[in-house]
């Protein structure tokens, strides 16, 4: 259900045609976005040859004055250089001219930093580097990739009052010149937006991410308005902006392609309502996206049916994981959603054997391994949860190299002996040889 | 304070539930720059849950990286480790877990002792409590073993826990005319987070027969169906209460029955951490009913104008002699009685009642009171005057009705 856009491509490299196709109706479909009359107003002023005020205009510019460096401070220096010069595995090498394909290298091998540092670079041949916020300036869909995979990486690598004021120019990309209308010199009669999809989203859940989620709620509900009236048109057999008549075949694919996006809207409205609480709400969204034609019904019911768990309303959970069991969802998903059950009726014993009975039957699956030690740790049996946890990271070490589990990892060691420290040390050690870059809050945790 | 060296240590964790991790979603379409490569490292990571990959409600069960509240009623659940600080063995490992309360001193755990303790060995005790009071607890460990000589040695640590209060329960209450007591009782969640309400019920005392009106006809809870309460909410529950026979037919017993019954709440929040309550006697503020009272015990709604109707009440002798009474009947502006005015009644005996008929006309019709009924005590010369018996709606005659 999440990117069915993108399902048949999953395994193939993307190629320049994936990325940049041809202009046609899958590029109108794709682009497509309602502006506001305000914004309607400016392409019209614009056609006159008049300059629209500069707060109609999006300028936006680096705001990290330097590179991001690696984390690691100083006691990791002293205790385990190696892990340094792990790190340092994915930075730009000096003299290579910054381009798009190095900045999906970086992407590709998880150098996220790295790669946060070539968009800057990318960005000042676009002259939306640094010292540049607050400049006019041309925007096309390529820069405005660029600050997307930016600003999202800014996201991935936690430092969210950066992504939040490079951000800020942006707005929610309803200013006219990110729409193709508003250089009628340079595409023709192209109409929609030239910012992707998927930023407009990221810049709706920012404020959620850093930590306003009432904010990200009012602004998700209004792209989910917007979407609704082009669902409308389309239906009416309209072209997105009920401009034009569209042909059939141009019908269904933008009808499926805008359900998917309304349903990834709806799924970041449950994401933002579970994180101001509002259960309810999430609950409401969740009942409503599981009644949609095609839904994958045994996944968002066995999701309602955690969700339930968290409020602690144990009944319900148990007939949404019931339900979601009988429409098709596998035993390994059965028994992992029993063990939580067990948990919250307190029953950690029971829990441990659920996971243990899914843990045959998908022996690699680090989440398993790792609700099996948290089980044993509360029926209080430390050494062997601690254990279970180490194999986990032997036995798939890019995988169990997470920093949940580390966490919990760290938790059992602080429990365990005053030698702890040192037992952190060799986890970073091992952090480093998988992981090019290094959380933040690990970090903390391991010098704690 | 602890000064000397010690060949153990100890740790105590307080157990809470764990949460769900999820990861921070963050996706691409195939269009966009970095292809799948976004999406890709999303699915590889092991909090996200297979095929509900962009909802943030996971699977991957995370201990409690931050310090919970605890609150009344809730079970105080914490890990206690004791584990070796030397290379030598330890004997005779003993690790006893008590909590003070303002109160009381409550044993949690007392383990036999561990007869020999390697360097790699612990000793583990899981502790579980549910706590019954408000206020600070301290958490008393005591660990008492033997060194290689042989010599006893012991040392304590002491953890400090609030016991905050999750619920703030008020009631109010109501006597019925008709001896029923109705009790509202209003729930406000005073924790930080939002909590779902697992029971609510009134246990009465043995003299009441209690009624949950919180149900619609068909048996659903006018809650809807969620049941969560956020902070600072309020829900209210409504329960009538029915003397049983034995009481009704005993003022005097009736008027002292004043305890009501407990209200038994149980409540789960985070991933079923559970908090039960019970309050302490519910008292309802004693009703006078004096020696003589009488009251409606039949009386129709509606009445139609100018139609004869019948009502019902109840005269019951609370005193301790027998009472001779003659019973008047007074026309008002309202109603005109049918009936005789000035008859006797037969003598009713000490703690007993009897049951009376009335019989009269509405006269003018909307919300009537029934008033005008007098009963002298003819030893005492004594006149009971009963004006507000009851209310009836009088309505039109239907024809009439249809041709307004």
């Amino acid at each position: 259900m999440f990117f069915e856009v993108s399902v048949n491509l999953l395994n193939k490299k993307p190629s320049i045609t994936d990325i940049y196709p041809p202009n046609g109706d899958s590029d109108r479909n794709s682009d497509a976005w309602l502006p506001m009359e305000k914004t309607k107003r400016v392409f019209f002023v614009t056609k006159l040859s008049n300059t629209p005020d500069l707060e109609m205009l999006t300028m936006p510019g680096v705001l990290l004055e330097e590179d991001i460096e690696d984390e690691m401070g100083e006691p990791i220096i002293v205790c385990c250089k190696e892990a340094k010069a792990g790190c340092k595995r994915g930075s730009l090498t000096a003299g290579l001219s910054p381009t798009e394909r190095r900045l999906r290298e970086l992407i590709q091998v998880g150098a996220y930093g790295a790669a946060i540092n070539h968009t800057a670079a990318l960005l000042a041949l676009y002259g939306q580097g640094r010292g540049k916020q607050g400049h006019r300036t041309t925007h096309s869909p390529q820069s405005l990739q660029i600050w997307y995979i930016r600003i999202a990486l800014l996201v991935k690598i936690k430092s969210f009052a950066v992504a939040q004021a490079e951000a800020q120019p942006f707005s929610q990309l309803e200013k006219p010149d990110i729409f193709y209308q508003y250089y009628p010199e340079l595409y023709g009669n192209r109409t929609g937006s030239m910012a992707s999809f998927n930023f407009r989203l990221l810049l709706a859940e920012l404020p959620m991410i850093c930590g306003k989620p009432k904010d990200s709620l009012r602004k998700l509900f209004c792209i989910w308005a917007t979407i609704k009236r082009m669902l409308k048109n389309l239906k009416q057999g309209l072209c997105e902006d009920g401009s034009s008549s569209i042909s059939d075949t141009d019908k269904t694919n933008s009808l499926k392609l805008w359900t998917i996006r309304e349903s990834k809207v709806m799924y970041s409205i449950v994401n933002c309502s579970c994180s101001i609480k509002d259960y309810a709400l999430a609950i409401e969204m969740l009942v409503h996206l599981c009644e949609r034609d095609g839904a994958p019904k045994h996944v968002l019911l066995s999701a309602l049916g955690r969700l339930h768990l968290q409020t602690g309303n144990i009944s319900d959970a148990e007939v949404c994981f019931n339900e979601s069991s009988h429409c098709g969802s596998n035993s390994v998903r059965g028994l992992v959603d029993k063990g939580l059950l067990a948990i919250a009726q307190n029953n950690y014993e029971e829990a441990y054997v659920c996971f243990q009975q899914a843990n045959c039957l998908d022996p690699s699956n680090i989440m398993i391994l790792n609700n099996m030690s948290v089980s044993l740790f509360h029926a209080g049996q430390t050494k062997e949860a601690i254990a279970v946890l180490e194999s986990a990271i032997s036995s798939k070490p890019v995988g169990g190299v997470h920093e949940s589990l580390i966490l919990n990892l760290c938790t059992l060691y602080d429990m365990q002996s005053s030698r702890g420290i040192m037992k952190k040390f060799a986890l970073l050690r091992q952090m480093s040889k998988y992981s090019a870059d290094a959380p933040t809050t690990i970090l903390e945790k391991l010098y704690g | 304070m602890e000064t000397e060296e010690h060949l153990l240590a100890l740790k105590v964790m307080r157990l809470t539930r764990p949460t769900l991790a999820s990861p921070l979603p963050v996706t691409c379409d195939s269009k966009d720059l970095p292809g799948n490569l976004l999406n890709n490292s999303l699915q590889q990571d092991p909090t996200a849950v297979p095929g509900s990959e962009t909802i943030a409600i996971g699977q991957f069960l995370l201990l409690p990286q931050n310090p919970v509240n605890i609150y009344l009623g809730e079970t105080f659940s914490s890990y206690i480790c004791v584990y070796s600080e030397t290379k030598q063995n330890v004997y005779n490992v003993s690790v006893k877990v008590d909590l003070q309360t303002s109160s009381q001193r409550l044993p949690l755990a007392n383990n036999p002792p561990t007869s020999t303790l390697t360097s790699d060995q612990t000793v583990n005790t899981v502790i579980q409590h549910e706590v019954k009071e408000i206020g600070t607890h301290i958490l008393v460990c005591e660990v008492s073993y033997q060194n290689s000589a042989g010599i006893l040695l012991s040392f304590r640590k002491f953890f400090k826990i609030q016991v905050l209060k999750p619920l703030d329960v008020k009631t109010k209450f109501y006597n019925a005319e008709n001896d029923d007591v109705y009790l509202e009782a209003q729930v406000q969640n005073i924790t930080s987070g939002p909590i779902c309400l697992e029971k609510v019920a009134l246990d009465a005392s043995h003299l009441f027969k209690v009624t949950c009106l919180n149900m619609t006809h068909t048996g659903e809870s006018i809650f809807g169906k969620v049941t969560l309460l956020q902070p600072q909410s309020i829900s209210q529950y409504l329960y009538c209460l029915t003397p049983n026979e034995k009481l009704i037919s005993d003022v005097k017993s009736l008027s002292g029955a004043t305890n009501i019954g407990k209200l038994d709440i149980v409540w789960r929040s985070n991933l079923g951490e559970k908090g039960r309550l019970q309050t302490s006697q519910l008292q309802r503020m004693s009703p006078d009913y004096g020696d003589i009272k009488l009251s409606i015990t039949e009386l129709p709604n509606f009445v139609v104008l100018e139609e004869l109707f019948t009502f019902k009440c109840k005269l019951v002798n609370n005193g301790e002699r027998t009472v001779d009474f003659m019973l008047y009947l007074e026309n008002t502006e309202n109603i005109a009685w049918c009936g005789i005015s000035g008859k006797k009644l037969d003598p009713l005996p000490p703690h007993s009642h009897k049951a009376l008929e009335f019989k009269c006309i509405p006269l003018v019709p909307g919300l009537r009171t029934l008033s005008g009924v007098k009963l002298v005590d003819t030893f005492l010369k004594r006149t009971y005057t009963y004006d507000e018996l009851g209310q009836v709606y009088v309505v039109l005659p239907e024809g009439l009705n249809n041709h307004q």
